[in-house]
């Protein structure tokens, strides 16, 4: 009988590829989804689409490798998975989670050397643009899988720093169920 | 030069890379072809693209490829296939083949992949048999060799994906393309 692939061990081993090809791959997907849209804001919710699907392995992966089969239900926990354990295994750092200013349904993931927009410059027409939205999407389904419904997208940030530089801030926002559910088992 | 002369140049090659997750890219590229599918409407179309996406990927990646792997020009075709499979498939994406089955003329041969990071986590549906899931990689070498003025021919015959034993890409030399000058005066 053939195994199949869920017959097999998860690999332990990290893998490595050189981030040049990955780096050009992930050019061709952006290349590939400007050329598939009538208008370029359009290009976000491309990527964004690309990158749910990821989120959705991410936590089936890294739930069942890296936790022992749990999962977070609590929301800082789930979120502090997301910016750390996730973004480590992708990104091979954490991203910095912070809380939104007006509203209690708002956090933030900031990353200041985010490798998916390292070798992107974007042009001045579409500064708008923030490739990171493949980022925002992957946030998005990480979460949405785990039940914790959210929208997320990346933003450009300029820091005042010298020289000034831009990272990268994924808002999450989650539904309001969340954070009711999060009051009721705070209470609980 | 020989073969274990080639293992040590892309290990120390791919040692000096910047990194990533293969799992990312896996991930990624995972998606990127389930993309292809939802957009077009033919399988073998999404073959087309991927390795049209392969090309572009190419003949940037050769320029990378020439200034850090310390590799010098090749003798011959052999020499070219040896160099692909053990220093440049390491260099980026970290695995090696196996070079085999030479014709008569030294002009095709069949690279087996030892291992594919981007066939990670991936199973094929029966109704997808027509897809060269990997394809992305024939073109980046067909990009590749373009850029150094060999035009050649290059798909998988066999994939792990596929059922088969071993994962096999058909290479083949065409021609050695002329550099044209046009003088516009004329």
């Amino acid at each position: 009988m053939k195994t199949s692939i869920l017959d097999r061990q998860f690999s332990k081993s990290k893998g490595e590829v050189s981030l040049s090809l990955y780096a050009f791959l992930f050019s061709e997907m952006v290349q590939y989804c400007l050329n598939n849209v009538e208008q370029s804001q359009q290009l976000e919710d491309k990527l964004h689409e690309v990158g749910v699907r990821v989120g959705y392995r991410v936590l089936d992966l890294l739930c069942y490798r890296d936790k022992a089969n749990r999962r977070e239900v609590r929301l800082l926990s789930m979120l502090s998975f997301v910016s750390q354990t996730c973004w480590r295994a992708l990104f091979g750092h954490a991203g910095d989670l912070l809380k939104g200013q007006d509203s209690e349904l708002e956090y933030m993931i900031n990353d200041k050397s985010l490798l998916l927009t390292k070798f992107i410059s974007v042009p001045r027409d579409f500064s708008h643009i923030n490739c990171g939205a493949y980022a925002a999407g992957i946030v998005e389904g990480i979460l949405q899988s785990a039940e914790f419904p959210c929208e997320a997208s990346a933003h450009t940030v300029e820091e005042s720093t010298n020289p000034p530089t831009r990272s990268t801030t994924v808002l999450i926002r989650f539904a309001s169920e969340v954070v009711e559910r999060e009051k009721r088992l705070q209470n609980s | 030069m020989s073969r274990q002369h080639y293992l040590k140049a892309g290990e120390v090659a791919f040692s000096k890379m910047d990194k990533v997750s293969a799992e990312l890219l896996a991930l990624t590229y995972g998606s990127l072809v389930t993309q292809l599918l939802k957009d077009k409407e033919e399988i073998e179309s999404v073959n087309v693209q991927l390795e049209k996406m392969g090309y572009n990927i190419g003949i940037r990646l050769v320029d990378e490829f020439l200034a850090k792997s310390g590799i010098g020009p090749c003798q011959d075709f052999r020499d070219t296939a040896e160099v692909i499979a053990k220093v440049a498939l390491k260099m980026f994406l970290n695995v090696t083949a196996d070079v085999t089955g030479w014709n008569s003329d030294l002009t095709a041969c069949t690279l087996v992949l030892h291992d594919n990071p981007l066939n990670e986590f991936v199973e094929l549906p029966a109704s997808m048999a027509g897809l060269k899931y990997g394809e992305l990689i024939c073109g980046v070498i067909r990009g590749g060799l373009e850029q150094v003025h060999m035009r050649v021919s290059c798909t998988f015959v066999k994939d792990v994906l596929k059922g088969d034993d071993t994962s096999e890409i058909a290479l083949e030399f065409k021609e050695i393309l002329k550099e044209e000058f046009v003088d516009e005066d004329e």
